[in-house]
């Protein structure tokens, strides 16, 4: 797992976003390649993506693209072209079951194969979208240990559900509530919907409070200002820091001596202590990344 | 990628980019002979001419196009939009040369 509070989106086929996106230090750049693109216009944008990977600095933001589903007609021609112009994390979009999670496996296994990239260095984040995709999360994103991430979008699942959206967010509460489960099981992020109404901002806080109190470790966003917001309600308060700091330290200790049991402030110290230790840490940007 | 096309003979022309800011727009148009001509508009493209020439001439020369004329109107675009900007034009345009191809068959 690795820190993902923010996803920002960006429409792979406008130069600016390129060389604005990094500015705002979001923890992912999501270049997009499905839905904000048309059909007439994929190529231009998969061109565009290949170029500024080969050409561009991305700072301290990861970057991650948004392909086309492989049911379509452009997803193929995504992977074999961009993969091998740098990009190393995929959000896949609709994914339904493990067999979706499958062909992408086999396909960026091909292209790395074919460009001799290491073997599994693409990783994937699962985009559940729809509720054949909700209850079949957990085989999902156990088809292939490329997948490091999920997320979850609210707009294709609520059409798929036959309910409108609310702003009480209602009808997405199931979802919300099983799909960081699903990831912690797994032992990968799980990254919150957009929120769209970019004029209602303490209707954003409120939704990033609960995406963070349901276990989500990010949330994607569609435009700059929702960034600090984001970043200030997903870190970790310095006491938690701390302490987490402390039981990694003890953990340390404890195992340099062969320790097997260590208590911090009176309070034994077992996994999945330890595991929320590192979490705390990964959210603070204070962790090692363990992606692999 | 044109000089192993057997329809080379066949001139086909196609646009990629927009009139925006830090875009630029770019027709590319395939011949059979005559080399590579490169036609620059924009307010300021006089000030990077021989920088805009050379990520255009490196995007043909990738593809292996060595006869086109290109026209292009920069709008301060950077190397790596012109570069895919001419290489998206190009692909257009071969694949028209394909349909053409296609429809003679």
């Amino acid at each position: 797992m690795n820190r993902m509070r923010t996803m920002l989106f960006c429409p792979a086929n406008q130069p600016k976003h390129y060389i604005n996106a990094p500015v705002f230090h979001p923890d992912c750049i999501i270049f997009d390649l499905e839905d904000s693109i048309p059909p007439s216009e994929k190529d231009a944008a998969r061109d565009l993506l290949c170029e500024a990977l080969l050409a561009l600095p991305f700072g301290s933001s990861q970057v991650c693209a948004r392909m086309n589903s492989l049911r379509t007609p452009f997803g193929e021609a995504d992977v074999r072209a961009i993969v091998p112009a740098g990009i190393r994390f995929l959000r896949l979009p609709m994914c339904e079951s493990a067999d979706d999670v499958s062909a992408l496996d086999e396909l960026l296994g091909e292209v790395e194969r074919e460009h001799r990239i290491p073997l599994g260095s693409v990783k994937i984040q699962c985009s559940i979208e729809t509720a054949r995709g909700v209850l079949n999360a957990r085989q999902t994103v156990s088809a292939s240990p490329r997948v490091v991430s999920l997320s979850f979008g609210a707009e294709d699942y609520t059409r798929s559900m036959g309910v409108g959206r609310s702003t009480e967010g209602t009808e997405l509460l199931y979802a919300r509530m099983y799909l960081p489960v699903v990831a912690a099981a797994a032992g990968i992020s799980a990254v919150d919907t957009v929120w769209a109404d970019l004029g209602d901002t303490e209707g954003f806080i409120q939704e990033v409070q609960q995406a963070k109190s349901l276990g989500f470790s990010g949330k994607s966003c569609i435009h700059p200002s929702q960034l600090s917001l984001v970043h200030d309600i997903f870190m970790p308060s310095a006491e938690d820091i701390e302490s987490a700091q402390n039981i990694i330290s003890a953990m340390k200790q404890a195992e340099a001596e062969g320790i097997g049991v260590v208590t911090v402030n009176g309070k034994m110290v077992d996994e999945p202590v330890v595991s929320k230790a590192r979490r705390i840490l990964i959210q603070a940007g204070k962790g090692d990344d363990c992606n692999e | 990628m044109c000089k192993e096309t057997p329809r080379c003979s066949i001139i086909a022309a196609a646009t990629a980019g927009f009139e925006r800011p830090q875009d630029c727009k770019v027709t590319v148009q395939l011949k059979t002979e005559g080399g590579i001509s490169i036609r620059l508009h924009g307010a300021n493209a006089h000030m990077f001419d021989r920088s805009i020439r050379q990520s255009a001439e490196d995007a043909l020369r990738k593809l292996d196009v060595f006869h086109a004329d290109v026209e292009l109107m920069d709008f301060d675009s950077l190397d790596f939009t012109i570069r895919a900007r001419v290489a998206t034009a190009v692909r257009r345009a071969v694949c028209e040369l394909q349909k053409a191809g296609a429809a003679v068959e």
